[in-house]
């Protein structure tokens, strides 16, 4: 028996295009300086509250915002010496070109996407799968691979040649409901899947919609040829149909909220014909869907959040800003790239997310940077990049071992569906993180890459002190943490040689909160 | 060695005065107004699950048929409650089957080892578009005592199966079980080695180091939380600081089965399930809401060949175990307080296979109840002759979970919120009145 109790559902569009354009407004004119004009939104909807935004971050902040944000780790500590010494008026801006024009960016955003696409509970066996996965996607991120065409892909995936996306579909067992379910709430930031059991009163959508949703998944079969590299593939075939819940009526596939059945496939593809339809700038859902998780990556929660319950019932917090960026995506041919270009370019996204004056602004108004929880792999990979110095253990570990650690890692933090408004973990978590493998590597001085590597007479305590802060805050310490932190490595009547009281000053560093979230 | 439980309170402050040093005077202050707190209120109630992973035989365990071919070759014992009769080798469990309330009547569709493990454990069937938490998770979220310092919920050896229904779901990673593993196979004849990961600070970190290290982590701590006092950094401090009571604490202790005699750790049986059982005794008094041990390390009651000898073997365990729990949570007055659920993820069929293995069988089967809000020295439902069918007293898994809820104090429709603001309900189903206080 099914208890699901659905109480949300889906209205159409809130806002049409028409009421954000003004009088007499050119296309052109509306797209000409998109990041201005995001902050106008942005601030227009201050005033009622009066609401004055917080100033401008420092360089220091800003510089580990971009780089967890679009390269998914910390900077490297002579890349943010450099940065912060740098005298030019536009190093923001070149640090955001390069960063965004950078493999780690195509990596951090397979990683990002990974994570949307596995299901929560997905096992641990997948891992050769998963991996074939993050592979597809990297590469579609490197060629900046327009958004549509990117699902589009991945949407009529199978064959040996674009293995990847297989595991999206073999971890629900091909099962025509959880695809119909998984796929609207990624691409269309919708939970269709409330009209399995029931018609909503409200809603324009059925029991019929998501059914006839899920046809489209009808007929999909794991292939039978043997790949090599461990991966599994998909096709679909003629044949298996899915049916009315306790009823014998085969459902034909339709598009939701749609009268007329789509156009015939020549070879009865229902995954292509999906495609057309879903990933269209014609979909009403699906540019706005992929904005808002653009918008929710950089200022840590969604203009409707969470990102994937767009419906009437949860309204966007900015409803002409979120209109404005689905369309200019569609203006940019769905060029995700330029679409973080153009928001790591707005006032709102450079300020600072420290409290001015004790007021602390509603995270949904963006009139201070949010900060978010860092995921696990931007945890450890900053960890692994700074402070273990790309080794676990001077006694060269093999990338074999490395990568079992780091799989460890992730393991035992694993918060699927965590928001970065959230800290996910629990009193487990935090022992591991405090007593843990990873901690120890960074910590015994004997193997802890950065401590060794500060043993050199010619530092300064005050300078070993201002490296850890680099490494493992990006940011230099404070004159009272200077003196602080000081005080601990010269305190007379502890026996500990320094090195380890190095090892107790980044045991601190890492553990603090500050280490946890992207500024 | 009796423990009252005002023993344990001035061990709490003890060590929270241990601690105070490190985290400040306000904290200390904290510490005591908890403790005295737990003092007066003194209501807390437990939840023991005892989970039998494979799953267990009724027929050769609580629901005998002797009558019957499929009965089988073990042998029925009398109880303490007339009319009552369980296998021979639970001789101790009879003895206390005043305690027990069996429910013989339990059905549910999942035959799958683990899709019937997330049916059991979560009252839901796998892979909706709803993460349900176990129960577990649930029940000690409803049962914690947000001041206490120890973890709200603890799982003894788990077991590498069905990791997944042990999730917290929707609820979140901050009401996940505390895994205590067993440390490598141990020696011939010694009792099993229990214990939780990363309790201990690195060797080269003394208790005087670490403390100097908290010193300085605190006052980072604070300057970041007052300029970014955001629900994610608070939250993270919250979690930092209940895993620091918790390592400063006499939590830890209630880990560390070598404070007890060898004759009480004989008692309880050497294994893990025994050891396990210990050990939820010592978190029971230290004010635990929910311990679960687990009997079956990988699929141990799963017995498709040689069904009698091996179930003799788990029962063995099973009884020294269980029982003295019982015992000793009585003699501590805690026994009343405390509520025990002995399930697995369904039974066996009464056929008995080529093998002399007994089948998966999940129409007809039994669970059993035991301790505080349960009306014990009964069986509720009834099975065929044959045992293939329920013909009295039929309940499926959320009538079972609605059952515990209610024996706890807990009411089962009280709602927690899912993704996307849905509210549910911790057990949907009718609890069994005739079984509870």
């Amino acid at each position: 028996m099914m208890r699901i109790v659905c109480i949300l559902f889906v209205l159409p569009l809130f806002v049409s295009i028409g009421a954000v354009a003004r009088c007499g407004e050119t296309t052109g004119d509306r797209f000409a300086s998109p990041s201005d004009r995001v902050d106008q939104y942005l601030s227009a909807s201050w005033q009622e509250t009066a609401t004055r935004p917080s100033p401008r971050s420092g360089d220091a902040e800003f510089c580990r915002r971009a780089w967890l944000d679009l390269a998914g780790v910390a900077p490297p500590v002579w890349q943010l010496r450099r940065f912060l010494a740098d005298p030019s008026g536009d190093k923001r801006k070149q640090l955001i070109e390069s960063l965004l024009s950078s493999s780690r960016f195509a990596t951090h955003m397979a990683h990002r996407w990974n994570a949307f696409l596995l299901p929560a509970e997905s096992s641990d066996d997948r891992q050769g799968d998963a991996a074939a996965l993050h592979a597809w996607l990297r590469q579609q991120f490197l060629n900046n691979t327009p958004y549509d065409h990117l699902v589009g892909g991945f949407l009529t995936a199978g064959g040996k040649s674009d293995q990847g996306p297989a595991i999206f579909y073999t971890s629900r067992n091909l099962e025509p409901v959880k695809l119909a379910a998984a796929t609207s709430r990624l691409f269309m930031g919708v939970q269709l899947e409330c009209a399995q059991c029931h018609d909503h009163p409200f809603a324009s959508w059925t029991q019929d919609d998501f059914w006839s949703f899920a046809a489209f998944f009808a007929q999909l079969q794991l292939s039978d040829s043997n790949l090599r590299g461990g991966g599994q593939a998909i096709e679909d075939r003629s044949g298996a149909e899915v049916t009315f819940p306790e009823s014998e009526r085969v459902m034909a596939p339709r598009y939701p909220g749609v009268t007329s059945p789509p156009e015939a496939d020549p070879t009865d593809f229902r995954r292509r014909q999906l495609t057309i339809w879903l990933a269209s700038r014609n979909n009403p859902y699906f540019a706005r869907a992929a904005a808002n998780r653009v918008w929710a990556h950089l200022f840590g929660r969604g203009l409707v959040d969470p990102v994937d319950a767009m419906d009437s019932s949860n309204p966007p917090s900015h409803p002409e800003l979120l209109q404005y960026l689905a369309d200019y995506l569609v203006e940019q041919r769905f060029d995700l790239r330029e679409l973080y270009r153009m928001l790591t370019s707005t006032q709102a996204y450079h300020r600072t997310s420290a409290i001015v004056d004790g007021q602390r602004h509603p995270p949904d108004s963006f009139a201070a940077m949010n900060v978010k929880t860092l995921s696990a792999s931007q945890y450890f990979d900053s960890l692994h990049q700074n402070v273990l110095l790309g080794r676990l253990n001077a006694s060269a570990d093999s990338p074999q071992v490395e990568q079992a650690v780091r799989d460890e890692f992730l393991r035992r933090m694993k918060a699927p569906d965590a928001s970065p408004s959230d800290y996910p973990h629990g009193v487990v978590q935090v022992l591991g993180m405090m007593n843990g493998p990873e901690m120890l590597a960074a910590t015994a001085e004997a193997q802890s890459g950065l401590i060794a590597s500060m043993d050199a007479p010619f530092f300064s305590d005050t300078e070993r002190i201002e490296t850890l802060f680099l490494a493992c805050l990006s940011r230099p310490p404070s004159d009272s943490e200077l003196e602080m932190f000081l005080a601990h490595l010269n305190d007379a009547s502890a026996e500990q040689p320094s090195a380890a009281r190095l090892s107790d000053l980044t045991w601190i560093l890492l553990n603090t909160a500050e280490c946890f979230v992207c500024p | 060695m009796f423990q009252t439980p005002v023993f344990n309170r001035r061990q709490a402050i003890a060590a929270a005065v241990s601690i105070g040093g490190s985290l400040g005077m306000s904290d200390l202050l904290q510490s005591i107004t908890a403790v005295a707190g737990e003092a007066s209120e003194n209501d807390q109630r437990h939840c023991v699950l005892l989970w039998m992973s494979g799953g267990p035989s009724q027929i050769d365990t609580f629901d005998m048929k002797p009558a019957h071919k499929n009965g089988g070759s073990i042998k029925e014992i009398a109880t303490a409650v007339p009319g009552l009769r369980f296998s021979e080798h639970l001789p101790q469990l009879a003895r206390q089957a005043d305690q027990l309330a069996i429910l013989r009547g339990m059905a549910t569709k999942e035959g799958d080892h683990q899709r019937g493990t997330t049916v059991m454990r979560t009252g839901h069937i796998a892979g909706g578009p709803v993460r349900y938490p176990a129960i577990g998770c649930s029940l000690s979220k409803s049962l914690r005592n947000p001041d206490s310092k120890l973890p709200h919920y603890v799982t003894v050896a788990p077991g590498p199966f069905a990791r997944g229904s042990l999730s917290p779901g929707f609820l979140g990673p901050k009401f996940a079980a505390t895994s205590v593993s067993v440390s490598g196979p141990p020696a011939a004849g010694n009792f099993a080695q229990l214990r939780v990961d990363h309790l201990q600070p690195h060797g080269f970190v003394g208790p005087e180091r670490f403390e100097s290290r908290l010193a300085l982590w605190e006052s980072m701590q604070a300057a970041y939380l007052k300029t970014r006092n955001a629900p994610n950094t608070i939250a993270q401090d919250t979690v930092y600081r209940s895993a620091i009571d918790m390592l400063g604490s006499n939590a830890k202790d209630a880990f560390d089965l070598s404070a007890e005699s060898d004759t009480v750790r004989e008692a309880y049986g050497r294994g893990t399930f025994g050891q396990g059982c210990l050990m939820a005794r010592r978190l029971i008094e230290r004010g635990v809401p929910l311990v679960e041990v687990t009997l079956g390390d990988g699929l141990g009651w799963d017995t498709h060949a040689n069904n009698f000898e091996q179930v003799q073997r788990l029962c063995q365990q099973l009884d020294a175990g269980w029982s003295t729990l019982m015992t000793e949570l009585a003699d501590r007055g805690l026994l009343e307080k405390t509520t025990i659920l002995w399930a697995g993820e369904f039974g066996r069929t009464p056929a008995i296979n080529s093998n002399g293995g007994r089948d998966h069988f999940p129409q007809a089967f039994s669970c059993v109840l035991a301790g505080g809000g349960v009306a014990g020295g009964q069986a509720f439902g009834a099975t065929s002759t044959d045992g293939m069918e329920v013909v009295d007293g039929k309940i499926d898994q959320q009538d079972l979970l609605a059952t515990l809820c209610k024996a706890l104090g807990v009411d089962p429709t009280s709602e927690n919120i899912a993704e996307g603001g849905r509210p549910i309900a911790i057990a949907e189903g009718n609890p069994v009145e005739q079984v509870l206080l």
